[in-house]
């Protein structure tokens, strides 16, 4: 392990090696400072912050205990105050007066009548009714609600002997019940009535811890009570203050720090909130619950501290001192995140790494250049080193030192120098031309220059297959008598060699001269030979080639060349020169053989193309003069061919778009012809059409005259049965008027019958009869009158639908009147188109036959204007079938135009003025626009 | 059937009943003199409100009294349909504007109910009994309690 540790400490450069000693240390003293510092510091952040929350909860429990002492001394200064006194008298007076239900009276006036919302209930003063309660009130109320407003209370009470509130400020749902035996006997405002009244001790109070109280809606409340008593000491009753909940909040929290989750709350013993503490966003009081065994210790202990996790979520430190009045106890606690206390302590630990770090920076920036000061010049003559012992040479540096790297660079300078001159000597002969080879005394080559290579780099695959895998460009070690059998080489025949000899030597068809040379020393002895080699082969190949040239050019074979490649400038010029000769008579000859091909072709445009001097040009322009010569002859025929066939097919052109539109207008003659017919038959129709219905709506109007007269016989027929109706009522009055006087006839029977007693009963009965009678003719009249009636209704109804149907019928005879007068128009307009449309027609039909006529004379004209171009395109054809140049085959449009014109307007024969006309371009044009209109 | 024959035999009464606005009265109609159709009658000065005016009745001054109106209605607004009950009232003729005779009855003493006393209805006094027939009251009329002829006179 240890000597493993070692080795790589060996292999570690120089210059990381002093590096890390030097960090290392800094980093080490840098850590143990920054880390002995950081404890320190955190045991005095703890115990300032313990101090701090200690003296902070003194402060906060005196000034919450100020305060409630204040309210205590305000308490018993109002509960002995005269106006209290007199106040709560008269209140109790007035609440005795005031009848059967004086709560619900007094709730309706000052709560549900109360024109203030709620929470302002307190504004109202006087309700001006004619009760003493409002004399009181209006008195009494502005100096309680005064002591409110300044003093911060929730709410003031009055409560007399019996536990009726008989007043309170803020008028809640506890206003003017009964607190012994009411609906919030049972809450704290009762529990502290009753407890006042048990022991009505003077300057005696009571007091209720905070609890949800259900007339304030369920907030938070407690209360503070004493007893008011008279001036002889007797119990008239209780004041009673609600606590003020928001000052007690603002006391607790005076010095709460929510940034830094620093807060003070009460807690109750039960472990519940008393107030909204800051650190959180609910509202605590009375919902959130604190850690019950703290607060047992707090209380019992007086104050107490631990970490734990606070209001906020975080782990903080809370100290908790113990708050008491008037037998209630509460537990002032005063917390603090841990993270803020430590906050000082991680800062200066981090200041600490900061400035090691920097240190660290500087001093590695100072190592780094100390080892570079010796180890860069290590590193360069390193570098030079490896330069020269591969062979290359250097520029050794470091030459001017004069410590120890001084003189080892000076020794290396020399060496270097030795190197720097045999190089000068090998890169000579290795740039020379000459192919020179350098052999050992035993026969083994021990150089071979650059040229000698390119040399034996020809023959590679020949010499590698005689020595088996021989390399040319790794020459050195070869036997040289293997490269070839050259007997010169063979070890046995150079130990002879004294002197220069000169070799012949052949090998994969090449030829060389070997010059061989002894090499000596200073003392004359041989170390070794150079060979000298000289290439003969092309040379020889050049003598055949040139021989066999000129034998094919005396039998007339011009195409042969000599094919050869030198660097020979001599054979090179040889060469070229016989192959320009062969060349130059060769491309004459194929030229000119080409020009008369081409002429007999019929290609006019053909000309000897080369540049040729002396009897050559004599010959070529002597054949091109003939070819120009028939060439502008068969120019000038092909213009006028052309000239013609374009003038005939603007002829047949013009000609068949004649008859096209001729038939095509004959041919919309027809459908026009056949359509006006099919108008004319259409109009004749509807104008029977209308005829008819012009009789019919007569008829109509006729029947609705019949009917309208049928209504009016109706009307006077229903006129006639109302007035019998009316006659029947009247004598049915009659009847009617006779049936009451029969019966009175007969009750006055009945009467003198009774008078007559017993002989007067046979009377009675007929009297009796008689009244029956009366009685039914009576009722039979009676229902013939509202029969009569009935049928006088139906009449009156009938009468009114009569009288409407004939109005409608009426309306009806005039609106038929107004059709038939339409429909008569209509009949008549009918028979002026039908005449209309017969001339058209008649019209349409002598425009057809013209247009036939018409049509068959373009057809005709169309057919010989073909002919012509046909004729014209066979001239054509036939002088196309000679090429000539462009210049003089270019057509001149315009000339022959009017070449052509004047021969047509001079032509005497009539038939052709009409194709005239069309060739030239601006009567075409009008004469179709013609047609086309028409 | 033979009861009521056998109480008709007896000390049953016969009753002209009539008819004022939906109530039912009886007379005895041994009390009646005479039925006969409204005609117009001569008012008399300082007459009571409920007196109609004075008829000549066959040569008889006969003075005619709204039964309505007697007993605290309105006047009737009298037509040819409405009827005058002849009565003899201490031998005096005395004419009753009804609205319409309805009946002639016989009534036994057995079906005659007494009126309930009351102390405040005096005119009860004028109302002799009651009689009930077909789910109706029939008020019986004592006339000289009703019109004291003497009143009359006095009127």
């Amino acid at each position: 392990m240890l000597s493993s540790a070692a080795n790589v400490f060996k292999n570690v450069s120089i210059s990381h090696k002093v590096m890390g000693l030097v960090l290392g240390g800094c980093l080490l003293v840098g850590a143990s400072v920054a880390y002995s510092n950081y404890q320190i510091a955190r045991g005095i952040a703890v115990q300032v912050a313990q101090d701090e929350l200690r003296v902070e909860a003194d402060g906060r429990v005196a000034a919450v205990l100020d305060y409630l002492d204040l309210i205590a001394f305000d308490m018993n200064f109002v509960a002995e105050h005269p106006q209290t006194r007199s106040a709560l008298k008269s209140f109790d007076f007035a609440w005795n007066v005031m009848g059967d239900a004086p709560m619900q009276t007094l709730q309706d006036a000052y709560i549900h009548n109360n024109p203030y919302p709620v929470g302002e209930k307190h504004k109202l003063v006087d309700v001006k009714d004619d009760e003493v309660y409002t004399t009181i009130h209006a008195d009494n109320h502005p100096v309680f609600r005064k002591l409110v407003e300044k003093r911060g209370y929730y709410d003031v009470f009055l409560i007399n002997e019996t536990g009726d509130v008989v007043y309170s400020v803020f008028k809640e749902m506890d206003y003017a019940t009964n607190l012994v035996s009411g609906e919030f006997a049972g809450s704290d405002l009762g529990k502290a009535f009753q407890a006042v009244k048990a022991n009505p001790a003077p300057g005696s109070q009571v007091f209720f811890d905070f609890a949800p109280y259900a007339p304030s809606a369920g907030a938070p409340a407690s209360f503070i009570a004493t007893p008011v008593l008279d001036t002889d000491g007797s119990f008239l009753g209780a004041l009673a203050f609600q606590m003020p909940h928001g000052a007690i909040t603002d006391i607790v929290r005076a010095s709460d720090n929510p940034e830094h989750h620093h807060g003070a709350y009460l807690v109750g013993a039960d472990g519940l909130l008393r107030i909204d503490a800051s650190m959180n966003e609910v509202d605590d009081t009375l919902t959130t619950a604190f850690d019950k065994d703290f607060v047992s210790r707090v209380l019992s202990q007086g104050t107490h501290t631990a970490d734990m996790t606070g209001l906020s979520g975080n782990e903080v430190r809370a100290f908790g001192q113990r708050v008491e009045f008037l037998g209630t106890q509460w537990a002032l606690i005063n917390e603090q995140d841990v993270e803020a206390i430590m906050a000082p302590a991680i800062a200066l630990r981090n200041n600490m790494l900061t400035v090691t770090g920097i240190v660290m920076a500087i001093v590695s920036a100072l190592a780094w250049f100390a080892s570079l000061g010796f180890v860069r010049p290590i590193r360069q003559l390193d570098g030079a080193v490896s330069q020269l012992a591969s062979g290359q040479t250097a520029d050794v540096p470091g030459l001017d030192r004069g410590d120890e790297l001084g003189t080892l660079a000076r020794s290396l300078d020399a060496i270097n120098d030795r190197a720097e001159r045999n190089q000068q000597i090998r890169s000579a002969l290795d740039s020379s031309q000459a192919c020179v080879m350098l052999i050992s005394e035993s026969g083994t080559i021990t150089y071979a220059n650059t040229a000698l290579v390119k040399l034996f780099a020809r023959s590679q695959s020949y010499l590698a297959g005689r020595s088996n895998g021989l390399d040319v460009a790794r020459l050195r070690g070869v036997q040289a008598d293997t490269l070839a059998d050259i007997p010169a080489f063979a070890p046995s025949s150079l130990s002879g060699t004294r002197a220069q000899t000169r070799t012949e030597a052949q090998f994969d068809n090449r030829a060389f001269d070997i010059h061989l040379s002894p090499v000596l020393n200073a003392d004359g002895e041989v170390t070794g030979f150079v060979a000298e080699w000289d290439e003969q082969t092309e040379k020889r190949e050049i003598t055949r080639q040139v021989r066999q040239v000129i034998d094919a050019v005396a039998s007339g074979d011009l195409t042969q060349r000599l094919d050869l490649k030198s660097n020979d400038s001599f054979f090179t010029d040889i060469s070229g020169g016989v192959n320009t000769i062969c060349a130059r008579v060769g491309e004459f000859l194929d030229d000119i053989g080409a020009t008369v091909d081409e002429l007999a072709a019929g290609n006019l445009t053909r000309k000897v193309s080369g540049q040729y001097s002396g009897q050559y040009q004599q010959v070529a322009s002597n054949l091109d003069n003939a070819i120009d010569r028939s060439a502008s002859l068969v120019s000038q025929i092909a213009n006028t061919a052309r000239a013609v066939t374009k003038a005939t097919t603007g002829i047949t052109d013009g000609a068949t778009e004649l008859s096209r539109r001729s038939e095509s207008q004959a041919s919309s003659l027809q459908e026009t012809a056949a359509t006006m017919e099919e108008m004319s038959a259409t109009v004749k129709s509807s104008a029977e059409n209308a005829s008819t219905a012009n009789q019919m709506a007569g008829e109509v109007s006729s029947r609705a005259k019949e009917g309208a007269q049928v209504v009016t016989d109706a009307i006077s027929a229903m006129g006639l049965i109302e007035q019998s109706s009316v006659k029947i009522s009247d004598i049915i009055a009659v009847i009617d008027s006779i049936a009451f006087q029969t019966n009175l006839l007969a009750l006055n029977a009945a009467v003198e019958a009774a008078r007559a007693g017993d002989a007067g009963k046979g009377f009675a009965v007929v009297a009796s009869e008689v009244r029956t009678l009366a009685q039914r003719s009576s009722a039979a009249a009676a229902d013939i009158k509202e029969l009569i009636q009935a049928s006088s209704v139906h009449v009156s109804d009938g009468v009114r639908l009569v009288q409407a149907s004939g109005e409608s019928l009426q309306a009806m005879t005039g609106d038929i009147r107004d059709v038939s007068a339409k429909i008569e128009e209509i009949a008549s307009a009918s028979r002026e188109q039908a005449t209309g449309i017969q001339e058209i027609s008649t019209a349409v039909s002598s425009l057809d036959q013209i247009t036939q006529g018409n049509s068959t004379i373009a057809e005709e004209s169309a057919a010989a204007a073909r002919a012509l171009t046909q004729l014209s395109g066979d001239l054509d054809a036939l002088v196309n079938r000679f090429k000539i140049s462009e210049q003089s085959s270019q057509f001149d449009e315009g000339k022959a135009d009017v070449q052509w014109q004047q021969a047509a307007i001079s032509s005497p024969q009539p038939k052709l003025a009409q194709p005239a006309a069309v060739a030239s371009r601006a009567p075409v044009a009008a004469a179709a626009s013609d047609w086309a209109e028409f | 059937m033979s009861e009521e024959v056998k109480t008709e035999n007896f000390d049953s009464k016969q009753y002209v009943t009539f008819v004022v606005g939906e109530r039912l009265y009886g007379v005895e109609i041994t009390a009646v003199r005479e039925i006969k159709q409204w005609s117009p009658t001569t008012a008399l000065p300082n007459q009571p409100v409920y007196t109609r005016g004075v008829l000549n009745l066959r040569g008889t001054i006969v003075p005619v009294h709204d039964l309505r109106a007697r007993f605290g209605g309105m006047l009737t607004d009298a037509t040819e349909n409405h009827v005058i009950v002849i009565a003899s009232i201490a031998d005096q003729a005395v004419g009753i504007l009804v609205d319409a005779v309805s009946d002639i009855l016989n009534v036994s003493p057995d079906d005659t109910r007494s009126v309930p006393p009351s102390a405040r209805e005096m005119d009860l006094e004028a109302i002799s009994g009651l009689v009930a027939r077909d789910d109706q009251m029939i008020a019986l009329l004592d006339l000289t309690r009703l019109f004291p002829v003497n009143t009359f006179m006095a009127a």
